[in-house]
């Protein structure tokens, strides 16, 4: 969620009711705009939600058709028809063509990624050179900025072929934040390790994000973090949940390292938790501050790939 | 408020289970009262719950099957549900929850906080139960409790089972995991009937589902309306 009061932009929205109960902690009822970067469930389950529930009004909806048919996305089809219906309106195109300005002129949410040229061939098309073309792929890659300065780099399921093409058209994709994409997972038609140390490099951020659940696919996997230190030594890796292969175990009882909603909360499951970026205008600022993450994973996150492995 | 000392119904048509949860009620320092066969037969929710409120409990345990040995002929999840709107704090036992929580326990399920497998029965879940109960009557419901309103795909329908039911995808929820409801949950009859039929599957619909909760067991449903078929979503552009 990005806001800048009293605009606010939503990019992707998880599964399940996270992302409502973040808004709804946060006194947010009003969207004015919703980026889908992909057509998985994963990511546009919580939109399919806010876009049911009539409490939160959405102006408006970014996203790029899927082709696929699913009865998942045909589900969502069905949501977007209802929200139609309650006056949300739909851009069906999220390419580098679009920049979304929240209002006040001083964030703005600039879309890298898909080209448009990508875009045209479709995630089920080939790029010009004959690769295939995937709906991870073709996730868009978005990048926060405020007071002219990249803040944020938010990267979807974005594998080889889609990392390549961000690259090509966008020869600087530097951010104070990566997002990294899928989760940490296996970046599709990549080797793990490359992918992670050609990213880094380029976004050059000091905080990386691994947004997983404890139990979810075992991510991130250990050689993405791995590739990740070594591009830098000085990077904070922050993960929102405690992986399983950080800790056997989950702490007793962990007090939440800040305020914001957290999806692991209840569970004890968190490792940083929801990750709060600041804006400021001389410095990028996040919570939970380095230090306080660094302790809680001294404490509690014995294997922790982030201290371990360089 | 439910302390120790609290008087509590242990209501079940079979006295060896109901002594059983009346010994963890006594280990959760609270006073059980016994209504079972020699209590009964009951003829309906409202005879059962005068009998259980003159004997001065402030709250019911209750098992679900109670109709097997003639011992009342509704269910333990429509006295627990039939308590909860009554104001009075109620936990459904069962060990049948595997079976019965598709369809009858189901049917009940939004008016009832507490549902407890009869082999997790302990003295302090017992009392988290209670807790959860009273905290819900009094307006505080929990976040794996809170509604939210939702896409249902349904995908199928049966009546193989003890009542017409519906096999269906929340995917807000879980998009790989199907959930099966009685269709008496749904209130408008066109709906009930269309999904009845078995025609046009799959068919969406609305609903406010508490998409929060972990288990299908605690997942209810109500509110149900139609959704536009997904090819009425055309382009704006």
């Amino acid at each position: 969620m990005v806001e800048d009061p009293p605009h606010v932009a939503v990019i992707d929205g998880g599964r399940g009711n996270s992302l409502l109960r973040f808004l709804a902690q946060q006194g947010i009822t009003q969207i004015d705009t919703v980026l889908v970067s992909h057509a998985d469930a994963d990511h546009f389950g919580g939109i399919s939600l806010l876009l049911s529930d009539p409490k939160f009004q959405v102006r408006r909806v970014l996203l790029n058709p899927d082709a696929r048919g699913t009865a998942l996305w045909q589900d969502f089809e069905s949501v977007m028809a209802d929200a139609k219906d309650r006056g949300v309106a739909f851009e069906l195109e999220l390419t580098d063509a679009k920049s979304v300005d929240l209002g006040s002129g001083v964030v703005r949410v600039e879309v890298l990624a898909p080209s448009q040229e990508l875009a045209m061939r479709t995630a089920h098309g080939r790029t010009p050179d004959g690769r295939k073309l995937t709906p991870n792929t073709m996730s868009a890659v978005v990048r926060v900025w405020s007071e002219d300065v990249p803040r944020i780099l938010i990267a979807g399921d974005i594998g080889q072929v889609g990392l390549d093409s961000l690259i090509s058209n966008n020869p600087d994709i530097r951010a104070d934040v990566l997002v990294f994409p899928h989760h940490g997972g296996r970046p599709e038609g990549a080797t793990p390790e490359k992918f992670a140390d050609t990213l880094t490099t380029a976004v050059a951020a000091k905080l990386v994000v691994f947004s997983i659940g404890r139990v979810n696919y075992r991510n991130p996997r250990p050689e993405i973090v791995s590739a990740v230190l070594n591009a830098s030594s000085e990077i904070h890796i922050a993960c929102t949940q405690l992986s399983e292969h950080c800790a056997d175990g989950l702490p007793e009882s962990a007090k939440s390292l800040h305020s914001a909603f957290s999806k692991g909360t209840a569970a004890n499951a968190c490792c940083a938790g929801s990750i709060e970026v600041h804006l400021e205008p001389e410095e990028t600022g996040y919570l939970p501050t380095r230090d306080a993450h660094l302790r809680f994973i001294d404490a509690n996150a014995p294997t922790a790939l982030c201290r371990h492995i360089v | 408020m439910i302390t120790a000392g609290s008087k509590v119904a242990v209501v079940d048509d079979r006295q060896g289970q109901a002594e059983t949860a009346a010994g963890i009620a006594e280990e959760a320092e609270l006073v059980p009262s016994i209504f079972s066969e020699e209590a009964g037969p009951f003829d309906s929710t409202d005879q059962l719950l005068e009998r259980v409120g003159s004997a001065g409990c402030d709250a019911v345990i209750c098992d679900h099957r109670l109709w097997q040995t003639g011992f009342a002929p509704f269910t333990g999840a429509e006295f627990i549900a039939s308590l909860f709107r009554e104001r009075i704090p109620g936990v459904l036992l069962s060990t049948f929850s595997a079976i019965d929580g598709d369809t009858s326990i189901k049917l009940h399920r939004a008016a009832i906080p507490s549902l407890i497998d009869r082999s997790e029965l302990e003295p302090e879940r017992l009392l988290t139960a209670l807790e959860q109960c009273e905290s819900e009557l009094a307006g505080e419901v929990p976040p794996e409790r809170q509604l939210w309103r939702t896409l249902v795909r349904v995908e199928s329908t049966s009546s193989e089972s003890e009542m017409p039911v519906a096999d269906a995808i929340v995917h807000t929820w879980n998009p790989d995991h199907a959930v099966r409801f009685p269709l008496d949950l749904i209130e408008d009859p066109a709906i009930r009937d269309h999904l009845a039929s078995s025609r046009d599957m799959p068919t969406r619909l609305f609903a406010k589902v508490n998409v929060g909760c972990d288990s299908e067991s605690d997942l209810y449903l109500c509110d149900f309306e139609w959704a536009p078929r997904p090819e009425e979503f055309a382009l704006d552009s």
